[in-house]
């Protein structure tokens, strides 16, 4: 019996059995509007007919098997006042001015309003387009982790040095950045996303330690995913770097899938998160530099080591070539369901 | 205070992030007329390699590695003014930053803490750094290190051309390339030849300190 593209990553998702494992590209810190992508397009930033052009001209040309949208993680950071440059299909969007000087600024600042605010209104247009136009495509909507969205709106030198000198106030500023976050989620799960991808980057192990990753991170984590689950969307947790020590915390999130850097073992992750579904994790330099036949190679490895959803491991260059990319789906469709017969 | 006591508290004012026990302790060198030379490389500089090591153990993370920069700075500011005028003179000169199209400066303001806490001279960039600063401002403070950081796959080709721009302004015998950051491995150190990959900021300035000076 033939699975749907949708029907198998959200299988994949609820633990159930599946031909072979969807190979998906999320979208937000993991997107694959390359250059190749982008060079002849515009405004797919501002405007959600084009946003939803480009999502659609990534699953063609790459394979990948969803819709994402959006393709940064500026989106939430404009909304509390930092200054962004949009970018273009060389440079990738990115925060040029932190909108807040101080914790308190954070705070004071109104929740935005995801239908009206900012570049949310485009999102949320753009996953409307795209669930209505594909009905077996998994649409997946993306949002940026609290620790990236506060260290996107203040520096993050002060703001890591508060985590011990103001670990109260920081809390606060986090549970108010989560508190829109929840609400934008909704409001893409209301508009026709699938599901959910959040990724923080800064909410490493290398970075906090699993002591405030404990306290200040996976309760939050928590919360989004009881939030995300209960509108009725999947969910797919990114995590940068070696999470190996994060794996106690995020045995606590229940109903997510895991997303994982390209140095962990991934048998190991299973086993730490006591079976929870795991995605990941082809090295991204190798999709950048890498011969399609190599990449072919370590693509099969990945589909050996019981991974449930194949991706890239982390956010992918521009200049990342389509063959590769290509590559790397081909062979996770072609070989998928006969390594694991 | 012995002597000893002040040195002993220097370096555990550093090591527990204590800014105001870092002044009380600089403070107290100064009024007992030890030479703030030797208080800060054997009081406050012992301790942040305290600090490096808990880092690289994965005891402290990067909210303590600051804190405690920020203790040895306050230390510092005490002492500072008491140091001879030309005591930095010989200090070897780095010039750091992160290449151009990244804004990660996390792991670069680390690296440079531990280079200054280590005796160099670190002439700071920022982030997005045009590459042909990098060589630019080497050539104007004479820096025989160029230390530079990105955590993208998407900027890190422009370290190579740094290195090229070495080459081809005759620069590249005399200088130490270092390179470091998420997506940066020994292998690509390697092929775009820069002399040494650093995994962490501790790594960094052990390997400057051992290499062999041409």
């Amino acid at each position: 019996m033939g699975f749907t593209e949708k029907e198998r990553l959200l299988a994949a998702l609820a633990k159930e059995k599946v031909d072979r494992p969807p190979v998906v590209c999320p979208g937000g810190m993991m997107s694959a509007a390359t250059t190749a992508v982008l060079s002849a397009r515009a405004d797919y930033q501002t405007d959600p007919a084009a946003m939803a052009g480009v999502a659609e001209a990534i699953r063609e040309t790459t394979g990948f098997e969803n819709l994402g949208v959006p393709f940064c993680m500026t989106v939430e950071a404009e909304l509390f006042g930092s200054t962004v440059a949009l970018g273009d299909a060389g440079v990738e969007p990115c925060v040029t001015e932190y909108g807040a000087a101080a914790l308190a600024d954070i705070l004071r600042q109104p929740l935005p309003d995801p239908d009206k605010d900012g570049r949310s209104p485009v999102v949320l247009e753009a996953i409307r387009l795209l669930a209505s136009r594909h009905k077996d495509v998994p649409v997946i909507g993306n949002i940026t982790g609290p620790v990236s969205l506060a260290t996107s709106v203040m520096d993050p030198m002060p703001f890591f040095r508060l985590l011990r000198k103001a670990p109260e106030e920081v809390a606060a500023v986090l549970d108010h950045l989560t508190a829109y976050l929840i609400s934008f989620a909704r409001r893409q799960v209301a508009c026709g996303a699938d599901v959910i991808a959040i990724a923080d980057p800064t909410a490493t192990g290398e970075i906090l330690g699993s002591a405030n990753f404990r306290r200040f991170v996976a309760p939050l984590l928590q919360r989004l995913a009881g939030e995300i689950r209960a509108a009725g969307a999947g969910l797919i947790i990114h995590i940068c770097g070696d999470a190996k020590l994060l794996l106690p915390a995020l045995r606590q999130v229940d109903g997510a899938a895991f997303s994982f850097d390209s140095l962990v073992d991934m048998r190991a992750a299973k086993q730490g998160l006591d079976q929870a579904p795991v995605m990941g994790n082809l090295n991204t330099q190798l999709l950048h530099t890498g011969e399609p036949q190599r990449i072919a190679s370590v693509a099969r490895l990945l589909l050996n080591a019981g991974i449930d959803i194949l991706s890239p491991a982390c956010g992918i260059s521009l200049a990342t070539p389509r063959e590769n990319l290509a590559a790397f789906t081909s062979t996770v469709k072609e070989l998928g369901s006969l390594d694991r017969a | 205070m012995t002597n000893p006591e002040i040195l002993n508290a220097l370096a555990g004012a550093v090591i527990d992030m204590d800014e105001e026990a870092a002044r009380t302790a600089a403070t107290a060198a100064i009024e007992t007329g030890m030479p703030a030379y030797e208080a800060i490389t054997e009081g406050l500089v012992k301790g942040m390699q305290v600090v490096g090591d808990k880092y690289e153990q994965q005891e402290y993370f990067i909210p303590e590695v600051l804190l405690c920069s920020d203790a040895m700075i306050a230390g510092l500011e005490i002492l500072q003014p008491h140091l001879p005028v030309d005591h930095n003179a010989g200090a070897e000169k780095v010039v750091i930053g992160v290449v151009q199209g990244d804004t990660h400066d996390i792991g670069k303001n680390l690296v440079k803490i531990m280079l200054e806490a280590a005796g160099y001279e670190v002439h700071d960039l920022g982030r997005n750094v045009p590459l042909a600063s990098f060589v630019d401002k080497a050539e104007e403070v004479g820096a025989s290190i160029i230390a530079m950081a990105t955590l993208m796959t998407t900027t890190m080709e422009g370290m190579r051309t740094v290195v090229e721009e070495l080459k081809s302004r005759g620069m590249r015998e005399r200088t130490t390339v270092m390179i470091g950051g998420g997506p940066i491995s020994q292998a690509f150190a390697d092929e775009i030849g820069a002399d040494l990959y650093a995994a962490d900021a501790n790594v960094a300035v052990r390997k400057l300190k051992n290499r062999q000076v041409a």
